[in-house]
Formats: structure tokens, C-alpha cells, sequence
């Protein structure tokens, strides 16, 4: 009951943020212009208007989770707000947690919104609803929470800016980790064998969520596949989220 | 003069509301705002200008030379951050607005390929780009080399598309006048679902023309045991039994051409052939007619195939096997 109360809170915070309505804007506009820009090809236009849809769903998720996110627990120390919510009988994993699933909520408030936008567009235009980009869009917002996960973690112990920083490259190494199996297949030594193997699957493996050009193909993505991601996503979140309890619980408030 | 950190007091009278400069002061500021304006208009024609200047001087490259920025999709690829098919279609459209230019050299020919394979490889399923880009490498372009590699690559990202291998066989059969590999793509391209019914036949017909009928009998009768179709199934039953008879006539050729060698002369019929000792049994017609000899030229004709199978185009015969 108190982490939903922090949720709603964070939710309604957020909802009225500036930061977020701009994002929002922006991500509205590249949808926009994908009707735009499809206009220049030959053949199905379907094709353009869906990918540069979905590929700023992504974009700006991530950089509202990132930016959004790093901000959750710093603003309360800013404003100093953490010692009126600490004081209170609150266990700061409930607080992070309520955090975190209000943001979520943001989350997937923006996805739905952008998401309606995209399918009338598409529908507007090329009279064609693809149903199948759904899954691609459900994964999207998987990869969004695991993102957002990762920048409440560096946020409970870093700066603000820095934070922004880590996440961002979490987010970048998260797209690149095949080329560490690609390495780790490749070297000769079995000890360099084992570190690269333990780096790629103790990082997350953000390329898991990308199905979008699988769904705009139209290629049948396996259930077990949608739902094994999901999955890991799932729980990537909740270890994250552990170790940003662990590293919370002992941070000294000044 | 813009610092009133100092006089923080009210104005008296004047504009009716608080303020915190004075009336000499707020003149001046108005003054240096006019003059501030004018700058920035000023300014703003001056950069304009100056845009233009470094545009007639050659700044960004334009046509088919901002191809060659591409970077190669093997590195395309490590930077793409999952965005791999949204990256094709931006390379796409860039490849387009040149492709549209009115000259096209050889070179500009080699940057379009090198823009639509990348694209190509990074979204291998985007068939629709690859195959319009093959085409036009050929048709526009003329390089016909690099079309069919464009094609090939296109076709082992989506090997289930009978488009590739079709134009690629067409690109053999028009182009480059190679008729077995034209009978080749055309027979791959008629084992698979969903192409044209006429496939299959313009690909027994090409073999035919190659001089290689019996390839052609082959994939006829391959196809025809996975066509369910009665009136399909009918037309390739009739398309066998004309094969049979280039089948034939070839080898019936090849017998008037012995018998030529050696009696210094054509023999007047197929009854002289088998006098000779040069067929044991009379050729059997599958469609009911009978087999002539010219014996003027030495030609070899069927009675009910009036018009070999042949690639017929309005004034132009491809003579079998010649052109290369």
C-alpha cells in the first residue's frame, strides 16, 4: 500500500514534469515525420512509417527512462524532501520500489499514447493495421523497464550527470554484448574465454527486445520466444532493483 | 548598462506598473534593443550569404557522392544500437533521390550498389529494396554484373522469392545473351511457390533454346509432380510432349549432319536415316505428326510444331546457341 502510494505520487509527478511533456513532443513530431518521410520511397510506404515509428518509441523511451529516472531519488535529496519521506515509517525499499513502478506506469502511459498514435497514422495512411508490430512494442517496454531499472540503480549512489552517463552506456553495451560472445568463440585462451562468457551474461542483452524489423516483415516471432524475454526482462529488473535496495539502504543521507 | 542589479527601485509614474529601472535607463535599454535587433537581422542575411558562398564553393557532396559516406554494414551494423532496419530505410531513401539523376555513370553505378547491399545486409528481409535496386542496376544503369550479384545476395536472404531468381535469369537471357544460366535461374525460380504460372514453361523454353532440352524435360516433370491443377498439370503434359520432340530434333540433327558428313549429301527423309544404319527405330512423335527433312539445308521440322520452342521477340530470332 505504501509503495502504491509513492507509485501514484511519482506517476502524477512526472505526468506534470516539463521534461517529460517535451520528450513526449519531440517523439510525437519523428512519428509525424515518418508519414513524411515515407512519402520519398518507392514501393510500400507501411515499411518507413513502421520503422521510424517504432525506432522513436525506443529512442525516446530510453531517454525519458534515463533522464526521468536518474532524477527520482536525486530530486528528493535535492529538495531535501528525502528526510520528510524517511522519517516516516517508510523502509527505503518501498520507497525505491514505488519509485521505480511509478515511473514504469509513466512508461507505459507514453508507450500507449505513442503506440495509438502510430497505429492511426499507419492506418490513416496505408489503410493497414499490423497487429504483429504489438509484440515488438510489448518488448520495446520491457527494454524500457530494464533501462529505467539500471538508472535508478546508478542514481542511488552517483550524481546526477554521471548517472545519465552510466545507464546511457548500459543501454549502448547492452545493444553490443553478441560481439563478446562473437570474441569469446573466437579467442583461443580459456580463461579470457571464461571472463568474456561471465561479462555477456552478466550484462543485459538489450538486442533480446528487438524484433522490431521481424514484426514489420510480417515473420512469425515463436510465443516462447515474446514470452522468454519477457521473462528475462522481468527478472533482470527485480536483481537490479536488489542491488539498487542493497546500495540504497546504506547510503548516508547529508 | 544592462547591470540594474544597483538600483533596485521602483519607477515612478510612467509605465503604470513596477519597475525596477529608471526612466533614463529604461530609454537606453530600449535604444540597445533596436540596435540589438538590427544586428541580428543584419546578421542573420550575413550567415545566409555566406551559406550560399561555401554552397557555390563545393561544401557537401551531392548525387551519387554522398553514397560513398555509407559506412560499411559490418560496422554499420556494431553501431546501429538495434536500429539496423530503420538505418536501411534512411540509406534507401538517400539512394533513391540519386537514383533519379539523369546520368548515371559507371562509377555512380558502383556507389548505388554499395549503398543498397549495405542497406541490404543490414535488413536482409527488406526484399522489396533489393530487388528494385537490382533491377534498376541493369535496366537503368547497365551493369548487369552488379545487378545479378545484387540479386543473388537478395535471393540468399529470401530464398523462398521467385522474384530473384527470375531476374536474375533475366538479366542472363537479356542482357547477357547466356541462355543456360537464363534456363538455370528461370528453372529455380519455377520450383517455387508462388511464382507465375508461365514460369515453368518460359523456363522449359529457354532450355530448349540453350540446347539443352532434356534439363528442360527434367524440370518439367519435376514440376509437374507438385502441381495439383488439372489445367496446369494438362498444359505441362502438352509442354513435355513438345520437349520430346526438340529432344528429337536434336538428335535427329545430329544423325542428318553425320549422314551429310559422310554421303556428301542431306538425306531426303527420316526412311534414308534408318537405310543408312544411323537410327535403329523411327523417332516416335509424341504429338502425332512426323518428321521432315529438308533436303536442301539438312533441316530437321516436326509436322505439328510449326514454330520451334524458341524465345520469339517481334522482329528478332535468337538463333540457338549462338549468341554470347
Amino acid at each position: 500500500m505504501k509503495v502504491y502510494a509513492i507509485a501514484i505520487n511519482t506517476f502524477k509527478e512526472v505526468i506534470r514534469d516539463k521534461i517529460f511533456y517535451s520528450l513526449v513532443f519531440f517523439a510525437m513530431l519523428l512519428l509525424g515525420s515518418s508519414v513524411l518521410l515515407s512519402t520519398l520511397t518507392l514501393g510500400e510506404r507501411s515499411k518507413i512509417i513502421e520503422d521510424l515509428s517504432l525506432s522513436s518509441i525506443e529512442i525516446f523511451g530510453v531517454i525519458i527512462s534515463i533522464f526521468v529516472g536518474i532524477g527520482l531519488v536525486n530530486k528528493e535529496l535535492e529538495k531535501k524532501t528525502i528526510y520528510i519521506i524517511i522519517s516516516k515509517p517508510i523502509k527505503r525499499w518501498q520507497f525505491l520500489l514505488g519509485k521505480y513502478l511509478g515511473l514504469s506506469l509513466v512508461l507505459l502511459s507514453y508507450i500507449s499514447v505513442m503506440t495509438v498514435c502510430y497505429m492511426l497514422a499507419l492506418y490513416m495512411y496505408t489503410n493497414k493495421l499490423p497487429w504483429q508490430t504489438l509484440m515488438a512494442v510489448l518488448l520495446i517496454y520491457v527494454e524500457l523497464l530494464v533501462v529505467t531499472a539500471s538508472a535508478v540503480l546508478f542514481s542511488t549512489f552517483s550524481t546526477p550527470t554521471l548517472s545519465a552517463s552510466y545507464a546511457l552506456a548500459l543501454y549502448v553495451i547492452g545493444h553490443m554484448t553478441e560481439d563478446l560472445r562473437g570474441l569469446a568463440a573466437k579467442t583461443g585462451q580459456a580463461g579470457v574465454k571464461a571472463v568474456l562468457k561471465f561479462v555477456y551474461y552478466f550484462l543485459p542483452n538489450l538486442e533480446d527486445f528487438n524484433i522490431k524489423a521481424r514484426t514489420v516483415h510480417a515473420i512469425p516471432v515463436p510465443a516462447e520466444y515474446i514470452l522468454m524475454s519477457v521473462s528475462y526482462g522481468l527478472m533482470y529488473v527485480m536483481a537490479i532493483l536488489a542491488l539498487s535496495v542493497l546500495v540504497f539502504q546504506r547510503r548516508n543521507f547529508k | 548598462m544592462f547591470n540594474a542589479q544597483g538600483c533596485n527601485f521602483i519607477a515612478p509614474g510612467g509605465l503604470g506598473k513596477s519597475h525596477p529601472y529608471g526612466n533614463g535607463e529604461i530609454l537606453e535599454m530600449r535604444i540597445a534593443s533596436i540596435f540589438l535587433a538590427l544586428f541580428i537581422i543584419l546578421d542573420g542575411a550575413l550567415i545566409y550569404n555566406s551559406q550560399k558562398k561555401i554552397e557555390t564553393l563545393g561544401s557537401g557532396p551531392s548525387g551519387t557522392q554522398s553514397l560513398p559516406n555509407i559506412p560499411d554494414s559490418k560496422y554499420l551494423k556494431q553501431i546501429s544500437l538495434g536500429q539496423n532496419s530503420l538505418l536501411a530505410d534512411l540509406i534507401w531513401l538517400k539512394t533513391i533521390q540519386v537514383m533519379g539523376d539523369r546520368n548515371i555513370t559507371r562509377k555512380d553505378a558502383e556507389w548505388i550498389y554499395h549503398a543498397v547491399s549495405t542497406a541490404t545486409d543490414l535488413d536482409p528481409k527488406f526484399y522489396y529494396m533489393t530487388e528494385l535496386g537490382g533491377i534498376y542496376l541493369a535496366a537503368v544503369a547497365g551493369h548487369h554484373n552488379l545487378s545479378i550479384k545484387l540479386l543473388k545476395k537478395g535471393y540468399e536472404n529470401n530464398p523462398g522469392l521467385w522474384e530473384f531468381p527470375f531476374f536474375i535469369g533475366f538479366n542472363y537471357f537479356f542482357y547477357l545473351k547466356d541462355f543456360k544460366q537464363a534456363a538455370y535461374y528461370m528453372g529455380v525460380g519455377a520450383e517455387l511457390p508462388k511464382r507465375p504460372p508461365y514460369l515453368p514453361f518460359l523456363a522449359s523454353r529457354l532450355y530448349a533454346q540453350a540446347g539443352d532440352p532434356r534439363y528442360g524435360m527434367e524440370l518439367t516433370e519435376a514440376i509437374y509432380e507438385n502441381t495439383k491443377n488439372e489445367k496446369v498439370r494438362e498444359a505441362l503434359r502438352q509442354r513435355m510432349k513438345e520437349l520430346q520432340v526438340e529432344i528429337n530434333l536434336d538428335a535427329l540433327q545430329n544423325e542428318v549432319n553425320a549422314y551429310k558428313s559422310r554421303f556428301g549429301r542431306y538425306p531426303a527423309s527420316v526412311r534414308e536415316l534408318l537405310a543408312g544404319g544411323f537410327i535403329k527405330t523411327a523417332p516416335v512423335d509424341s504429338l502425332g505428326g512426323k518428321y521432315l527433312i529438308n533436303p536442301e539445308t539438312g533441316e530437321v521440322s516436326n509436322t505439328r510444331m510449326a514454330r520451334r520452342l524458341r524465345i520469339y521477340r517481334k522482329g528478332v530470332i535468337y538463333p540457338k546457341g549462338k549468341e554470347r
